[in-house]
């Protein structure tokens, strides 16, 4: 049929969190929550001069994804960055709560967050620990928690750390995640510690590719939704007849591995250092690479 | 070695006794509370929480979650903030900082009970990895919780510093400080008299997973909203 | 931030569309519009716009879409941040091809 062919075609990086929302779950199954006609909009912003969002940047509810039910998040990266705020990161908690209470098949969180909305400094920072409580009740009541990282703002800041606290990341190549941004780093310490101007430098250390390969990220795919769609859809497999992350084991096994890669890789300086150590031939051509090309080499190598 | 900060801390905190070990900012080590053993944990003396921090307290934790069941954990926090440097940024510090938090959730959920203490700075990513992940959080004098420094607010919302200032003084919701994150319903005890006695009370009281701050911050005025939107979307039929 | 309201007579919307819809994101030269069923009659239009003074352009541009659109009996709710008159135009047109739909 050609409307879902071209749906499975549409590229996340740039599209509007509900035009994700709609190309990723199974045509025409979403009912959006708490959405614009309810104007749950920021009470702070005013206090700013700033214009408002009816649903504070935050699209959720529920749908499903090749039958299976599944609730949703999607932030929009095109109001002040996706970033949280006290009602954006309120309806993200919502929904992680009323996974963990009626468990659906899993909760999917698309992410397009710069970090904490300035702005409400506070209520986001708070936000932010509520909703790492509420995902990591989710999973422990057994609904898994996927992150997909599809928009510009990537994840970072309290993104950054929520994002790693979901079951699995997915992400495409172009986003990046991290905590503090490379901006953010050269203003507070100067160019001489991260040249924030040096694209290359800033895609090559937080963005997709290297964060895919030493295992930050878990999947990464090309940005078209039928990637996305499959790329979870293994991925809840995956969490069904895999090993328990979420466990006191699996907390301990992550602690060594994070030892090891910091023992491996903390002095190497550079991404270029730290794929070449990983065995990758040609590690310069790596940001070049096409994602099936890269995810080859990588297997190949034995590095994922 | 500790330093003298630190010493004077757990004197202050642990009349009963306490011994600490201090590696590179990383704290870890135990104490008597109300005649009952407790561990410790921190990152101290205004030490950066980058991925080497991480895996040291990391570690100092999974110890105590595999070999003392239930014994309850006192984090003490003066940490100016996530370690802002391309090294921790390409290793992964996001994920350093939620594997810290994962292993704090874990604690409570397996009914450890976990009380922060600010005796510091905490700042950004680096707070919510530590003392917001806590049952309790007790702010003593010292206390210095906060996002981000205001000059830096002003520089990213492109306001000026007095129009913030001015600001603050209505809204507590970007000030940084104790107070203002007590009134976000961020902070349990807010300088108490006896800091002591606080943490003894605080680590008395029994394990509760349920997150009742938003609506302690509603009560407190810092956050009108917070609570009955998140109630709104679990109550839908 | 200014707040304005308008109301214009229209041919009255004939469609079965009852869902409201959005179209456009509250980004810097962007808005976002919010579509309605409101009172029977004329169209409604509240806008709140962080560019002030612009009062005269917006009562043209929504006054256009009044007259070229069957819209009586909807009310559009707009926040903007700035957007020229032909993207705040185009967003109207989205929003209201997104209602029809």
């Amino acid at each position: 049929m050609k409307g879902s062919t071209m749906k499975e075609g549409i590229r996340f990086y740039h599209a509007t969190a509900r035009r994700r929302v709609a190309a990723f779950l199974d045509e025409g199954t979403f009912t959006e929550w708490l959405g614009p006609q309810q104007r749950l909009t920021s009470p702070h912003l005013p206090e700013f001069d700033l214009p408002v969002s009816f649903d504070d940047g935050v699209v959720i509810g529920c749908g499903r994804l090749a039958g299976r039910e599944v609730y949703v998040a999607a932030q929009e990266g095109g109001f002040l960055g996706g970033s949280i705020g006290e009602v954006h990161g309120a309806k993200i908690t919502g929904v992680l709560r009323r996974a963990a209470e009626r468990r659906p098949a899993a909760v999917v969180w698309l992410f397009d967050c710069g970090g904490v909305r300035l702005q409400e400094a506070n209520a986001g920072e708070m936000a932010v620990s509520e909703a790492i409580r509420a995902l990591m009740a989710c999973r422990s009541a057994g609904v898994p928690v996927l992150a997909l990282v599809a928009g510009a703002n990537g994840a970072f800041g309290g993104a950054g750390i929520l994002s790693l606290c979901c079951d699995r990341v997915i992400a495409s190549e172009s986003v990046r995640l991290g905590v503090s941004g490379p901006e953010v780093i050269e203003t507070v310490m100067g160019a001489e510690a991260f040249d924030s101007r040096d694209r290359a430098l800033v895609w090559r250390t937080v963005g997709g590719k290297n964060r895919y390969l030493y295992g930050e990220v878990d999947t990464l795919v090309e940005d078209r939704a039928a990637h996305w769609r499959e790329a979870a859809l293994a991925a809840l497999k995956a969490i069904e007849t895999g090993p328990l992350r979420w466990s006191l084991e699996g907390l301990r096994a992550e602690s060594e591995a994070l030892a090891r890669r910091v023992e491996q890789y903390g002095d190497a300086g550079d991404a270029l250092e730290i794929w070449k150590r990983m065995g990758l031939e040609n590690p310069e051509a790596i940001p070049l690479m096409e994602v099936p090309e890269l995810v080859a080499a990588a297997k190949a190598k034995g590095v994922r | 070695m500790i330093s003298e900060k630190v010493a004077a801390l757990l004197e202050r905190l642990f009349p009963e006794g306490a011994h600490a070990e201090v590696e590179a900012g990383v704290l870890s080590g135990g104490a008597t509370v109300g005649g009952e053993t407790v561990a410790l944990a921190g990152v101290v003396d205004g030490t950066a929480l980058g991925v080497n921090e991480v895996v040291r307290l990391s570690r100092a934790l999974l110890e105590v979650l595999e070999r003392q069941p239930k014994r309850p954990i006192v984090l003490l926090i003066d940490t100016r903030g996530q370690r802002m440097e391309l090294r921790d940024e390409l290793l992964g510090l996001n994920q350093y900082l939620a594997h810290l938090c994962r292993v704090l959730e874990m604690a409570r959920q397996r009914e450890h009970r976990l009380v922060a203490v600010v005796a510091g700075e905490a700042l950004g990513g680096a707070l919510i990895a530590t003392g917001l992940m806590a049952q309790e959080v007790i702010a003593l004098e010292e206390a210095n919780p906060m996002v981000m420094p205001m000059a830096g607010i002003a520089a990213v919302t492109k306001c000026c510093t007095t129009m913030l200032e001015e600001l603050s003084a209505r809204n507590p919701v970007f000030t940084p400080g104790a107070d203002a994150f007590y009134r976000m319903g961020g902070i349990d005890r807010l300088r108490p008299a006896d800091p002591a006695a606080a943490l003894a009370e605080a680590l008395n009281e029994p394990v509760r997973l349920a997150d009742h701050r938003a609506a302690q911050g509603e009560g407190r005025g810092g956050r009108t909203k917070a609570r009955n939107v998140a109630e709104r979307v679990v109550a839908l039929p | 931030m200014e707040h304005l309201t308008f109301s214009f007579p229209s041919e009255p919307f004939t469609g079965d569309a009852a869902a409201p819809v959005m179209a456009g994101v509250v980004g810097s030269g962007n808005l976002e519009v919010l579509v309605e069923r409101g009172e029977p009659g004329a169209v409604k239009v509240e806008v709140a716009t962080s560019a002030k003074g612009f009062g005269a352009t917006w009562e043209a541009v929504l006054s256009d879409l009044a007259a070229q659109f069957a819209v009586g009996g909807l009310h559009f709710s707009i926040n903007d941040h700035a957007a020229t008159p032909a993207v705040v135009a185009l967003r109207l047109r989205q929003a209201l091809e997104l209602f029809v739909k």
